[in-house]
């Protein structure tokens, strides 16, 4: 991938990849917009979309959604900002030819900034509760709605927009000569790692549910693939049964079970 | 959690219809995270949610203003289980609005009492378990590049939880407070918390022997012939043992670790599969 050109990101297109991050960070609708904090596949269609290659951007975005795949935000605190990482890896392979596992890589320092900028967006978000409690007082319903839906969603236009947008634009064409530093061994590395992060995804699913009696199922899915070659879709079906053959077999009639005893 | 106080002498009497608590639930789903702050978390998407609901509860402006007050304090839920609580406060605000005894603090103490407890199960259920089990499933997918799982998983699980939200809103409504806690303790939601569980810990089990991917390069010179430790050796004693020791490893990591440690565990991995890959062991 010696001296490939690199194509420049229009202004257009970075506006366009920085509005999906404002989308992202207005969070309308619980299970729509708060989702779209959790997974990068919405961002890296929407990426592939505006740059005009949907196929290299879902593969990007696959790599990425294993590693953050069971990362949540217990008490609305985000670790790892996986929106901000597609957006920005899934443009820099689409306009740089770089290999997808150093994309993954490269993205990680970028999920921790987004997760810095959220923090910076609630401590603003401050100000209009206490702009709603004076509004409280006079029992002004407009400014409440102005203070609760669109004053908040104003100043994301700043935080979020304007940044990813020029990170975009301008940051793109430094990325490939970055990489061409990057020397072989360490590549290499970087390739392993790309291999080893989804581990962690499923590693942080596992340490969610929590129930360490239940851990051979995960055992008996990962060698139902290994030895079975099983697909995912078969793969739930029996996991569907499965589950509904401990409850049938370990719940007592009125329901009361050793589930609250030992969860 | 308070004991529940709420007085049931006017429980007969409505004045709320669904279309009330319909409207006023869309305004929670739509709003409950726009403005989360530091300070008081999702208080002031509560109390503009509650906004149709005392608006026509309460007449007397003073009460009104009172009633916006009251749910202007600390509140912070999941957004789809947490809606059983909302259901239940617009049933307390119908009958403190309708003259029953329920002191202001008896509305805010079920509120911060029940919101915890319902945002672990629905970040369990929701979050934890039906969103990556759908995401799994598209995963192939996305893998092979096509634009569907970028939207489709994502759309059904919008239209699961909606359902599941206003369902448990209008539950909320209608039980109140004491079958509230009684729901908590009850068997169905142990059962399905148990079910996802099982069913998200086979389906991590299978992604992770499809996705996780480590072998290594090493090879054993022997006087004749060149041994490949992963293909002569690992593999024929048991595939997919090295990522299987992987996700053990960082699954014992994130458990030793304190909580939500997820940005360590993945700088420990990139700087072990650097260093490891580097020397050619990976």
């Amino acid at each position: 991938m010696a001296t490939q050109v690199v194509a420049q990101v229009t202004v257009i297109q970075a506006l366009l990849i920085g509005a999906y991050y404002l989308f992202k960070g207005c969070r309308f609708g619980y299970t729509l917009g708060v989702t779209t904090i959790f997974t990068p596949l919405p961002a890296a269609l929407w990426v592939g979309i505006v740059l005009g290659n949907v196929p290299l951007a879902m593969t990007v975005g696959a790599s990425l959604q294993l590693m953050y795949l069971g990362i949540i935000a217990p008490g609305g605190n985000l670790p790892q900002d996986s929106a901000l990482a597609a957006l920005i890896a899934c443009t820099v392979v689409i306009k740089s030819n770089i290999p997808v596992e150093a994309a993954v890589s490269l993205a990680i320092p970028i999920g921790l900034l987004g997760a810095q900028l959220m923090n910076v967006e609630r401590i603003i978000n401050a100000a209009w509760v206490h702009m709603a409690d004076k509004y409280a007082e006079k029992g002004n319903t407009t400014g409440l709605y102005l203070a609760g839906l669109v004053y908040p969603s104003l100043v994301k236009i700043p935080l979020y927009l304007l940044p990813v947008a020029l990170a975009v634009y301008y940051g793109t064409t430094y990325v490939q000569g970055l990489v061409n530093a990057i020397p072989a061994p360490l590549m290499h590395g970087l390739t392993v790692v790309g291999g080893m992060l989804p581990a962690l995804g499923f590693a942080i699913v596992v340490s969610v549910i929590g129930r360490k009696y239940l851990l051979p199922y995960f055992i008996a899915g990962f060698f139902l693939v290994k030895y079975g070659g099983l697909g995912i879709m078969p793969l739930a079906i029996f996991g569907g049964i499965i589950a509904y053959l401990h409850i049938l077999f370990t719940y007592k009639k009125d329901g009361e079970g050793r589930v609250n005893a030992s969860a | 959690m308070q004991a529940p106080r709420t007085n049931d002498v006017t429980a007969n009497k409505k004045v709320l219809t669904p279309g009330d608590i319909r409207k006023s639930w869309w305004i929670w789903w739509f709003g409950c995270e726009v403005s989360n702050s530091f300070e008081r978390l999702q208080a002031l998407s509560f109390c503009i949610s509650m906004i149709p609901i005392l608006r026509k509860l309460y007449k007397k402006e003073e009460d009104y203003r009172a009633a916006l007050k009251r749910h202007l304090q600390f509140f912070n839920t999941q957004g789809i289980w947490g809606s059983i609580v909302h259901g239940i406060a617009i049933a307390m605000e119908e009958q403190k609005a309708l003259g029953a005894d329920i002191p202001d603090e008896a509305i805010t103490g079920i509120k911060t009492g029940l919101m915890g407890p319902f945002a672990g199960i629905g970040d369990t259920i929701d979050w934890a378990t039906w969103l990556p089990i759908l995401i799994g499933l598209f995963i192939p997918l996305a893998k092979a590049g096509s634009w569907v799982a970028g939207i489709a998983p994502f759309l059904i699980f919008m239209a699961i939880t909606i359902i599941e939200g206003y369902s448990l809103s209008s539950i909320g409504y209608r039980v109140g407070t004491n079958s509230a806690t009684q729901i908590l303790k009850s068997g169905w939601i142990q059962q399905l918390i148990l079910a996802a569980s099982i069913l998200g810990l086979i389906m991590m089990g299978g992604l992770a022997a499809s996705y996780v991917t480590v072998s290594t390069p090493l090879v054993i010179q022997t006087a004749t012939t060149k041994i490949s430790v992963q293909k002569d050796i690992l593999d024929k004693i048991l595939p997919g043992l090295l990522p299987l020791l992987t996700v053990t490893g960082v699954y014992i990591y994130l458990e030793k670790a304190k909580r939500n440690n997820y940005t360590y565990a993945m700088l420990l991995i990139v700087v072990v599969g650097i260093v490891l890959g580097y020397f050619g062991v990976l």
